[in-house]
């Protein structure tokens, strides 16, 4: 069964990027995408996914809103095993800190380093 | 009152003391000459009939018939005399009888008195031959004769102290009003802006002085006003330069999204080639080719995005005056809302804030100078996350975590007008300070973090450069929301 990801960021196109990016992936079933435009889609969508498959969330920081720390909060206090990888373009110590006090499973900096992210995520996944 | 000119004021004064000069010589100073002419000629005739008595009297006491008409005869060559009289005054009965007269058998009235063709003056002698009056009467022509040479000698004096009046009035309104009214026209101008006024400032005198006072004056104004207008644009220079470096870290941050779209897409559409160009399958291939489309139309979608970003930032940082151009005010604000709030999370982590954007649809285009309008809209974006993070701080320190800082921009159309509302739920402005916050250089901002020139600046680009209007409304702890008007 393909690994059912999360993403979460205000810019649109980010959807193709990483819709192409994993292209390979997603044909031989490796990942799933699904995507959400802003903190509040992404807790919205959560709810509605029945039953729970997807298992990492990356989600933006700077959003207009919610922002990836709120959303971060909020799903680990209501999914706490799901994983969250926090993504921004904002990559010093305290965005950092603050990540992983709020209980993300991993930061990513952007530009995405995609080998890295798949890196990350294999990782992730294999200690879950 | 009524108002009277220097000028008016001038010929008043002078025509008055020529006036006044003018009575005294015309009137006062001939009468009392006139008056002291007929005392003296009173004295004079009385002298006179005092002498023939004395003769009369010498004669008669000698009992010298001859030397009585001689006596008498001593006034007879007098032009003036009207005639001279011996009266004898009867002891016993007191009445009196004309002896002699010269003109020889003049009848004497015996009521004569003093009138204005003659004085008649009365001397009485005694002697043991007889006792009598010697009545002098003498002619005052010459007297009206002087009279009338004193009149016209005053007519005269008046005909010329008139002429020397009008000349000195003449005189002093050249000296005094001319210039004067030179000055007032200049400081007028000067008034109006114009900084080259100098006035002509040859005499002497203290109006002369005056004169160049006001050309010193004048220029020490026009130096003066260089040196606070060059103050000014080295400020309003210092201003843009603060917004500019607010929007730095915002800009970073817009720039970098999309050329991270730009090297993300174009090297994906390198394996999409390499792909392409392995791969067998037809459905593939076209799928391949699609999205190769699709990922060059995004990497000059994103391309251009940084362009224009790059655009707004120039454009910003432009020093001179802009000229209106058609503007799209919802474009421009949504531009420089989503800068401003991509400044605000990048120099403070913290916090953030939600952004309502509330437009109005169809709105028309609005003659407005982009670059200064979107100052102004970041400025208010920058007053209101401060604000929105000042209330945030405090309720924290208050242990409420309830709080959500939000702003929300709305544009509509009103009229004739377009207005552009931005509205904060933040710490509000006290009603103390409201009607100072246009001012230049007030700020509630610590010391180095505001110039206090951002709302003077944003009105004055409103209501200056775009004839438009500002204002605001606050509720303290509630919001703050500032209305920009402009124009259609």
């Amino acid at each position: 069964m393909a690994t059912k990801l999360l993403v979460v960021d205000d810019e649109l196109d980010v959807k193709d990027l990483f819709l192409q990016r994993f292209r390979k992936e997603i044909k031989s079933g490796k990942f799933s995408f699904v995507f959400a435009h802003s903190g509040e889609e992404a807790l919205e969508l959560l709810s509605h996914v029945q039953p729970m498959d997807i298992v990492l969330i990356l989600s933006d920081i700077n959003m207009p809103g919610m922002t990836g720390f709120d959303l971060l909060q909020q799903v680990k206090e209501k999914l706490p095993t799901l994983k969250v990888f926090m993504v921004s373009a904002y990559g010093d110590a305290a965005n950092m800190n603050r990540a992983k006090e709020t209980g993300a499973d991993g930061f990513i900096e952007k530009p995405v380093n995609f080998q890295l992210l798949e890196e990350k995520i294999s990782e992730a996944l294999e200690n879950a | 009152m009524m108002k009277l000119s220097l000028k008016s004021k001038i010929w008043f004064t002078v025509l008055s003391v020529v006036v006044m000069f003018a009575f005294f010589v015309l009137f006062y100073f001939p009468e009392q000459q006139q008056r002291t002419l007929l005392h003296n000629y009173n004295t004079e005739v009385q002298n006179l009939a005092n002498t023939v008595a004395l003769g009369v009297k010498i004669a008669l006491t000698e009992q010298n018939l001859e030397g009585v008409e001689t006596a008498m005869d001593f006034v007879r060559k007098n032009e003036e005399l009207k005639f001279v009289g011996l009266m004898q005054v009867d002891s016993t009965s007191g009445l009196k009888s004309i002896f002699k007269t010269v003109p020889d058998d003049y009848s004497i009235p015996a009521d004569l008195l003093s009138n204005d063709t003659m004085i008649v003056k009365t001397a009485s002698f005694s002697t043991p031959l007889m006792t009598g009056d010697i009545v002098l009467a003498m002619g005052t022509d010459a007297i009206t004769t002087s009279k009338k040479e004193i009149r016209y000698t005053s007519l005269f004096v008046c005909f010329i102290v008139l002429c020397v009046g009008v000349f000195i009035g003449f005189l002093l309104a050249r000296n005094i009003s001319v210039p004067v009214l030179a000055l007032r026209d200049a400081a007028i101008k000067v008034g109006q802006g114009d900084r080259t006024q100098q006035v002509k400032s040859g005499s002497r005198d203290e109006i002369g002085e005056l004169g160049r006072a006001f050309n010193k004056m004048v220029k020490a104004l026009a130096v003066a006003e260089s040196e606070r207008k060059s103050a000014q644009d080295q400020l309003i220079l210092s201003e843009k330069m603060a917004s500019l470096g607010q929007m730095t870290a915002g800009i970073a941050h817009e720039i970098k999204n999309p050329l991270n779209f730009v090297n993300n897409f174009s090297s994906l559409s390198v394996d999409l080639l390499q792909e392409l160009e392995e791969s067998n399958d037809e459905e593939d291939k076209k799928d391949i080719i699609e999205s190769l489309k699709s990922n060059l139309t995004k990497i000059a979608h994103h391309g251009k995005r940084a362009d224009s970003i790059v655009a707004t930032m120039l454009q910003h940082s432009r020093g001179a005056a802009g000229t209106k151009v058609p503007t799209d005010i919802n474009q421009l604000c949504n531009e420089y809302t989503d800068l401003a709030f991509h400044g605000m999370r990048a120099t403070t982590r913290d916090f953030n804030c939600a952004i309502v954007k509330d437009y109005a649809e169809g709105i028309p285009l609005v003659q407005a100078i982009p670059q200064e309008l979107s100052r102004v809209i970041l400025n208010l974006l920058n007053n209101g996350f401060y604000a929105a993070a000042e209330r945030e701080r405090k309720s924290r320190e208050n242990g409420e975590t309830e709080y959500k800082a939000e702003i929300r921009v709305t544009t509509m159309r009103q009229d004739d007008n377009v207005i552009i509302k931005i509205r904060d739920n933040g710490s509000g402005i006290p009603k103390a300070i409201k009607d100072k916050i246009f001012e230049p250089f007030f700020t509630t901002k610590p010391t180095g973090q505001g110039t206090g020139l951002g709302l003077s600046l944003s009105y004055d680009i409103m209501t200056k450069e775009h004839q438009g209007m500002m204002s605001v409304d606050s509720e303290e702890n509630n919001f703050t929301e500032f209305t920009l008007t402009l124009p259609l």
